[in-house]
């Protein structure tokens, strides 16, 4: 017993006078989310018809993402015709302003609403609503809107291949 | 023996798809000066204080997003020392947890005379993990560096 007494007092010798240290300091982290926004459209959405002078239609889809600000924020989709009808063959074909071509938005996977009412592309430079009121503190990712294009068919057009650039633009806040 | 550390890291607001990792502002440096080295053991370890990030308006995103990675370490002794400082291999890249994990560890290195010096530097870069499901906001949160020298 007492060999054993004098083990253990040897031992609690060895483990305090063992030199030790220790500091700390610290980092402030801080991690700034704002608003923000990303879309992405086909480069080409093509129109087709049925024959017999049917309208053209044809649908593309949008793919987007959006953050708005939490308190006060919204966001919104809207599309624009940068250019004019262009033929590629020199064709003489439809314009925006004599013709018509319009679009409905539908299929909103993402916070907001849908532009449901037939809207006419009227001119070029002018935006027109795809989707709106994305509201405050909206957060989506890789969500998706359809855009329905009609063109009402004319058979003054010559026979070619017309196209129309259009522009989406997404805003947050 | 002291230790100090780069005292604020920020990672600004980016867009998610075209930057889906964040990279911070600035490197993170830790700095250790130790009088008089004898050869004593040094880790460095790191953990958040926190499980998360806290915005203002109390929205969270969890520590785990935070990477931090020990890209170099280095030991300048003040005069030629009898024993040179070393460095373990650089630990990293790791999430940040609330545990404490170690960076890096090493040796002090023994000096000549008692008032001789050894600065250890140790550099890290932070990473943050993007996603348009964040709520907008500032958010914090510190981590706590542990010296520890046996």
């Amino acid at each position: 017993m007492k060999r054993f007494l004098t083990g253990l007092t040897i031992l609690g010798l060895l483990l305090t006078t063992a030199p030790a240290f220790a500091a700390t300091s610290t980092t402030n982290v801080q991690i700034v989310v704002g608003a923000d926004a990303s879309i992405s459209v086909p480069a080409t959405c093509s129109l087709t018809t049925a024959g017999a002078f049917a309208n053209w239609t044809g649908v593309c889809t949008a793919s987007y993402s959006v953050r708005t600000t939490k308190v006060g924020g919204t966001g919104s989709i809207t599309l624009a015709a940068s250019t004019d009808w262009v033929a590629t063959g020199g064709g003489s074909g439809p314009t925006l302003a004599a013709d018509n071509l319009s679009f409905t938005a539908s299929g909103n996977t993402g916070p907001g609403t849908a532009n449901g009412v037939l809207t006419r592309i009227a001119a070029t430079g002018t935006s027109y609503n795809v989707v709106t009121a994305m509201g405050a503190n909206a957060h989506a990712s890789s969500k998706v809107v359809d855009t329905n294009y009609v063109l009402v068919n004319n058979a003054a057009w010559e026979t070619d291949t017309y196209k129309v650039t259009v522009i989406y633009t997404i805003a947050s806040s | 023996m002291t230790l100090s550390v780069t005292g604020a890291l920020a990672f600004p607001s980016a867009n998610p798809n075209t930057t889906p990792v964040v990279p911070g502002t600035a490197p993170v440096t830790a700095t250790i000066l130790i009088v008089n080295p004898n050869r004593e053991s040094i880790t460095l370890t790191v953990q958040a204080d926190g499980t998360d990030l806290v915005s203002a308006a109390g929205n969270t995103i969890p520590v785990g997003n935070v990477t931090w990675d020990a890209v170099s370490a280095t030991w300048v002794h003040s005069l030629p020392p009898r024993n040179t400082a070393t460095w373990g291999a650089d630990n990293g890249p790791q999430a940040v947890t609330t545990s404490p994990v170690t960076v890096i560890s090493g040796n002090d290195g023994r000096a000549n005379t008692t008032t001789d010096t050894v600065t250890g530097t140790v550099t890290h870069n932070f990473t943050f993990q993007n996603s348009w499901l964040y709520s907008t906001g500032s958010y914090t949160q510190t981590l706590t560096w542990t010296l520890t020298a046996l």
